[in-house]
């Protein structure tokens, strides 16, 4: 029963949350600020942990391949189609809760312990619209920008290791990296992306909004955040795949 | 004017506000004093829309406040500057910001009238060297201040302050009630200041009501106060050892 209560509460926020901004302007500076935070703020994250994905798949891949008639080139299409299919999405996407997420529920829960969003209200701003509308727009904008950056530094640093350690030549990983595309992977990882963007601000947005009590309140919120927000992000994950897939 | 017609206010099985009716009248300086639980806070919330009373009415200039729509609700809050506890300042934002944001959100001002209007109201409240400072940079006395300039700068009929001078110092309380004081008079707003300082109620305290276990006890001047028989009221004004030994010996004087 609980778990419907949430789900309720969470679509009637969703409701007053997606309406239109009160100050054009103002929802336009918030975004941009959101877009730099969280977009630009966790870039670098991306960006090392895609690096080091795209290395250790390539050494996995070639170390599991044992016979002199699969072709090397198939590490460079494994490659690629991992980091376009999961990892670039999914992984990234839980990465995210972590970083994001987590900074959301906090960010949210002290501005209503500290009466900051009554503030808000007794002024007469739509105080869901104002602080969780930007942060989805940002990060449904911004997700699947990381996702592609994301992709291309994973098949880059792939391609470095497999050069540098032998266990792929140049060559033969760029030929795998073009064997067989299909841009339907690439639209399937970049809706994967939208959705996991809506998903890892809303569900933590949710969290911190509604915290009641103190510091200690808000730590749970962010740890209850992050927990549930992985669920829903892989279960939406699973469904996605299966129906654009299969 | 504001009114409140029997208010009664619940949470679980506590009844915290059990029928309160008060009037405000405009332009007026009004304290309403009790213990810490006794529902002065409660009442402050239900009269801006913070919580919504389980009976009775509050009436702004006749409007019953919790039956309108969000539209009418959202035009009486326009009028509403409400000083919190805490200050409860924007930390993303600059002092200046913080000031300026009801303006940003509900008048058509320019960018540039907005910034004059901000640094107009942190100057009437002695601030106007800290427009770029950000709240985690300001003493407690100085984000009340910036807290008064904000609830003001939207030029509000109505200044709810609740407990302004928790956490303060003696001398920077006695600022803080004669900028509050100042301002009602010049901008002629109902103030409505929620406290359990004496100190304020002695010096600002025009309209001062008692509440007591969620029950107006007594109203009346801060001069009647210091003559009142009633019992809760003078425990409660006498509580310290101190100020009843100098009520005696002014008495046996």
């Amino acid at each position: 029963m609980n778990i419907l209560r949430h789900i309720g509460s969470y679509a009637l926020m969703l409701s007053k949350t997606l309406k239109k901004p009160e100050k054009t302007r103002v929802f336009w500076s918030r975004f941009v600020r959101e877009v730099s935070v969280m977009g630009i703020g966790s870039l670098p994250l991306v960006l090392i942990i895609s690096f080091f994905i795209g290395g250790v798949i390539v050494i996995q891949t070639a170390s599991n391949i044992s016979s002199p008639f699969i072709p090397a080139y198939l590490i460079g299409f494994t490659t690629r189609q991992s980091m376009i299919l999961e990892f670039s999405t999914t992984v990234i996407g839980l990465i995210l809760i972590g970083k994001v997420g987590s900074s959301i529920a906090t960010e949210l829960g002290t501005m209503r312990i500290t009466e900051q969003i009554d503030a808000l209200e007794i002024m007469g701003v739509n105080s869901k619209s104002f602080l969780i509308l930007p942060k989805i727009f940002a990060l449904v904008f911004v997700n699947p920008l990381l996702t592609i950056f994301s992709i291309g530094i994973g098949i880059v640093a792939g391609m470095w290791v497999g050069d540098l350690t032998g266990l792929c030549p140049m060559k033969q990983y760029v030929l795998g990296v073009q064997y067989s595309f299909k841009m339907s992977d690439v639209t399937y990882s970049l809706i994967k992306s939208i959705v996991f963007g809506f998903i890892i601000s809303s569900i933590p947005a949710y969290f911190g909004y509604f915290v009641k009590g103190g510091a200690v309140d808000v730590g749970k919120a962010s740890t209850s955040a992050v927990v549930y927000t992985s669920i829903v992000l892989l279960f939406m994950n699973y469904v996605i795949t299966q129906l654009m897939l299969l | 004017m504001i009114e409140l017609q029997n208010i009664k206010k619940s949470f679980g099985d506590n009844e915290v506000l059990k029928g309160v009716s008060l009037t405000f009248e405009t332009g007026s300086m009004n304290l309403i004093i009790g213990a810490s639980g006794s529902g002065k806070t409660t009442i402050a919330k239900c009269m801006v829309g913070l919580h919504s009373p389980d009976s009775g009415k509050v009436l702004f200039d006749g409007r019953d406040f919790h039956n309108l729509n969000f539209k009418e609700q959202k035009n009486i809050r326009k009028d509403i500057g409400f000083l919190f506890q805490g200050s409860a300042l924007f930390d993303s934002m600059t002092v200046e910001e913080n000031v300026s944001f009801p303006l940003q959100m509900f008048s058509s001002l320019s960018k540039n009238e907005v910034k004059e209007r901000a640094q107009m109201y942190l100057e009437k409240v002695g601030l106007s060297h800290a427009l770029k400072l950000y709240p985690s940079e300001l003493s407690g006395g100085m984000m009340k201040r910036v807290g008064i300039a904000r609830a003001i700068s939207a030029g509000p009929k109505y200044l709810f302050c609740d407990e302004p001078n928790s956490g303060l110092d003696p001398q920077t309380s006695v600022v803080i009630d004669e900028l509050i004081s100042s301002l009602t008079k010049e901008f002629n707003i109902t103030t409505i200041i929620i406290t359990h300082d004496m100190n304020s109620v002695m010096s600002i305290g025009q309209n001062v009501f008692f509440i007591h276990k969620g029950n107006l006890l007594w109203k009346g001047s801060s001069k009647e106060i210091l003559t009142t028989k009633e019992k809760e009221l003078t425990d409660f004004v006498y509580a310290s050892s101190f100020l009843k030994e100098v009520k005696n010996q002014i008495i046996s004087k």
